[in-house]
């Protein structure tokens, strides 16, 4: 949306200067509001970070095995994390964004709104095409003659065309998820990152699954291009009907949005019907509007003790779910209080998470066993799975939702007296309930895999067992990770921010790097839990440095709307 | 509480939003906070719920070093923002009971209060309803049903008076505030309403562009400008005179 008006401005601007000389205090406040304006964003700067590093270990490649694997590698999964990030990116845009509550409050068609929408979406994912165009010249170069190179490049906007096509088509299958869909592709675009680290064995691991995605298909055609293989007329049907399909999702998702669009009421300023305060007395004779008001005051007054005596948050309308009963029997009564507080209204999210879970991982090996479907196929159903049993990213805890306050916003937690070790042991102790509630669903899907594909069963325990380790010894990094991507600690440059970034976060992030690549997938169990015990050090290092940031007060628990960490750009 | 602030700067980038604020409040004191928009009223109340951190300066509440990690101290403060933190989803009665649970006035005991404040807030129908459908003024009622229940020794408001309470809301928030602070509590809270201001407070601390340049009472702020009424009025038309 663009709203301006340009002659306005033009005269404006004419003015302003010479009636802010007037005056050398309106000058020296104009100077230093500019000078504010223009303060750097590092989530910006972290998302160029790492297509550069992408780009740039391409292009240097020291290694020469398989380069050309390496690069299509990462490309898919940076390709399909872009879609999915971007997907995410355009639902919140059309669900809850600020831009859509002005756009109630302000006479702007519904037009604008969606095209608003989808110039962010496609000026988002351009950084995308640079490293797209640049990745395949590389490979066409290493793959095919020196024409190569063309191909590669034209191959490179044509995989940006695509992907940008599949986001409206993912958006309609995701659009009661959105932030899983920005987080899950933040995580490939993560992973496209480090796969240049990884070990050629694992590369070709990833890539086995990587191939099923459709920007490799893609990509694998359109280089083919280069020398009319075997998949040349592929290749731009492939194009063509992803296009279509995109285009057609597209229509959809605007019609819905529309349809939604006119239907929203923006504040309801009644109080909710309380149909049983109507109902008629029991002797059938009519009361008086006191004595109506008596008994509606009496059927509060009732309710409130209900609720009050009882002490804690919850009441008869909040169910719990059977994880989120079996996690308070780990806590004690003030652990259970505030875990009630970072719960929220969700009361029964984790019960029901694992429920879906438990279902896509049945459908799946069920699916893959009668249909004899590629082992891939379960991959997929599995990551999936995860999603929702596991708390990948440390969990969905509404306590740290972020809140208008003035013109900024905090989060919930920081206006109640909730210290950060004990959100960061409950939240941990949590988590780790529901990653034992998960193993079992994890293990139906990986042993269903493993026994399908011919693999002993113990592959597929070690596997399992591998993977909630490594979540569980993630939890501490992931939820300090909360308190700090709700504050300015990336607007911030004091000395104690940056020594949070020298002496926590990034030698953290070496430990947890080396310690995933060379000692998790080792063989000897004593490698392997060397491998866990330096993983559980590192995010426990992460989270304690960051704790020490948070309750030293090193950090503003306020943040300017919109510029919260990561959000920027999208 | 006693409340020392030393030196307390506050620096947004270049922007000083506090600049060496020094302030010494005894307890038992109503405090308003004046300064035109942008002065830094808000930033102070958020310095002192430990919501933002000074960029130089302390803050002692009871000659003891206030931080954020201080669970102890900030359980004796509660700050209302203008926009108060609720869970949209939870009912009113679930949010008070959140809130006496956090402040570890869980007690039995407090359902006759919890009802008294309820009704004199004309939200005692509202009990059962989810604050997400109410309107701006019935949400700030219901916050403010939870810190008249915690009733903390410190109040930290921002704008009570621009919330969307109702005269009665407003009336009953001033008398309950007077009661607070006859009983020790300090109550510091934000306006830009000037007839409010000089009725309703025992001392003035008047911010512009992150400096404190008053902190006395209405009474003394009459006799240093020698003017009998809307003394408030004439300071910030002398300011912005100056500031222009």
């Amino acid at each position: 949306m663009n709203y301006r008006a340009r002659s306005f401005e033009k005269a404006f601007k004419r003015r302003l200067r010479p009636a802010l000389r007037s005056s050398p205090e309106l000058w020296k406040q104009y100077k230093l509001a500019r000078r504010r304006a223009r303060s750097w964003d590092a989530g910006t700067i972290w998302q160029g970070l790492m297509a550069s590093f992408i780009v740039m270990r391409a292009m240097i490649n020291p290694d020469s095995d398989e380069p050309a694997l390496r690069i299509i590698t990462a490309l898919s999964l940076y390709a399909m994390g872009t879609a999915l990030n971007r997907c995410g990116a355009l639902l919140v845009r059309m669900g809850r964004s600020n831009e859509l509550l002005m756009s109630f409050l302000l006479p702007i068609p519904k037009e604008d709104v969606f095209h608003f929408a989808l110039r962010r979406l496609w000026l988002g994912s351009v950084p995308f095409l640079f490293v797209a165009m640049l990745l395949l010249a590389r490979a066409g170069a290493l793959l095919l003659p020196w024409h190569g190179v063309v191909f590669g490049l034209l191959a490179g906007f044509g995989l940006w065309i695509a992907t940008i096509a599949l986001v409206p088509a993912l958006a309609s299958l995701l659009f009661r998820l959105p932030v899983l869909g920005a987080w899950t592709g933040l995580g490939l675009v993560l992973a496209a990152c480090l796969s240049f680290l990884f070990p050629l064995s694992l590369v070709f691991e990833v890539y086995q699954g990587v191939r099923w995605l459709p920007p490799n298909w893609l990509i694998q055609g359109l280089l083919s291009t280069a020398d009319l293989g075997s998949d040349y007329w592929t290749a731009w049907l492939m194009t063509v009907a992803f296009v279509g399909i995109g285009w057609h999702s597209l229509r959809r998702l605007r019609s819905d949005f529309y349809t939604k669009y006119e239907a929203v009421e923006i504040v309801p300023l009644t109080v909710e019907e309380h149909p049983d305060m109507d109902a008629p007395p029991e002797d059938g004779v009519a009361l008086d509007s006191d004595q109506l008001r008596v008994r509606e005051e009496f059927k509060a007054q009732q309710a409130a003790q209900d609720v009050l005596v009882q002490g804690l948050p919850g009441g008869e309308d909040a169910a719990q779910g059977w994880i989120e009963n079996l996690g308070a029997g780990l806590f004690s009564p003030r652990e259970r209080i505030v875990c009630a507080f970072l719960m929220g209204d969700a009361t029964s999210f984790w019960s029901e998470r694992w429920r879906i879970a438990a279902w896509i991982s049945i459908a799946i090996v069920t699916s893959v066993a009668l249909l004899h479907l590629p082992i891939a196929i379960w991959g997929y159903g599995a990551a999936i799975a995860s999603a929702f049993a596991l708390p990948l990213f440390g969990g969905h805890w509404p306590g740290w939702e972020m809140r208008q306050s003035a013109a900024q916003v905090s989060p919930m937690s920081v206006a109640y007296p909730i210290g950060y070790w004990e959100s960061l042991r409950v939240a941990c102790k949590a988590n780790l309930v529901r990653v034992a509630t998960a193993i079992p669903v994890s293990l139906i899907t990986v042993i269903g895999a493993c026994w399908f594909s011919g693999q002993p069963v113990r592959t597929g325990f070690l596997i399992v067992l591998r993977w909630a380790l490594v979540i569980c010894a993630a939890q501490p990094f992931m939820l300090h990770g909360k308190f700090l991507f709700h504050s300015n600690f990336h607007k911030s440059t004091n000395r104690h921010v940056m020594g949070y970034y020298l002496f926590g976060f990034l030698p953290g992030l070496v430990l947890v790097v080396a310690g995933l690549i060379y000692l998790v997938p080792a063989e000897d169990p004593l490698w392997m839990a060397v491998g866990f015990g330096l993983l559980l050090v590192a995010s426990l290092w992460m989270a304690w440095v960051g704790g020490r940031l948070h309750d030293r007060g090193r950090i503003d628990m306020v943040v300017p709307s919109g510029e919260q960490f990561l959000s920027s750009g999208s | 509480m006693q409340i020392r602030i030393d030196s307390l700067s506050k620096k947004f980038g270049p922007l000083h939003a506090l600049e060496n604020i020094n302030l010494t409040i005894g307890s038992g004191q109503l405090i308003v906070i004046l300064g035109a928009n942008g002065a830094g009223k808000t930033t102070l109340l958020r310095c002192l719920s430990a919501m933002v951190v000074p960029s130089s300066g302390t803050i002692h509440f009871d000659d003891q070093l206030f931080q954020r990690g201080r669970m102890d101290l900030r359980q004796r403060l509660l700050f209302l923002p203008d926009f108060p933190f609720v869970f949209p989803d939870l009912t009113v009665l679930r949010h008070l009971s959140m809130v006496l649970s956090l402040f570890g006035r869980d007690g039995v005991g407090n359902e006759d209060l919890a009802i008294d404040h309820l009704r004199a807030l004309d939200m005692l129908p509202l009990a059962k309803s989810k604050l997400g459908i109410l309107s701006r003024g019935q949400l700030y009622k219901a916050a403010l049903a939870g810190l008249l229940l915690v009733d903390p020794e410190l109040w930290l408001l921002d704008e009570p008076f621009a919330s969307g309470m109702d005269p009665n809301g407003i009336a009953y928030f001033k008398e309950q505030a007077r009661a607070a602070a006859a009983r020790g509590r300090t109550v510091l809270y934000t306006t830009q309403i000037l007839d409010v201001a000089e009725n309703f407070s025992d001392r003035v601390a008047l911010v512009d562009h992150g400096r404190l340049l008053h902190f006395e009472s209405v009474a003394g702020l009459r006799e240093k400008e020698n003017v009998e009424e809307g003394v408030l009025e004439k300071i910030f038309r002398d300011l912005r005179g100056r500031n222009a």
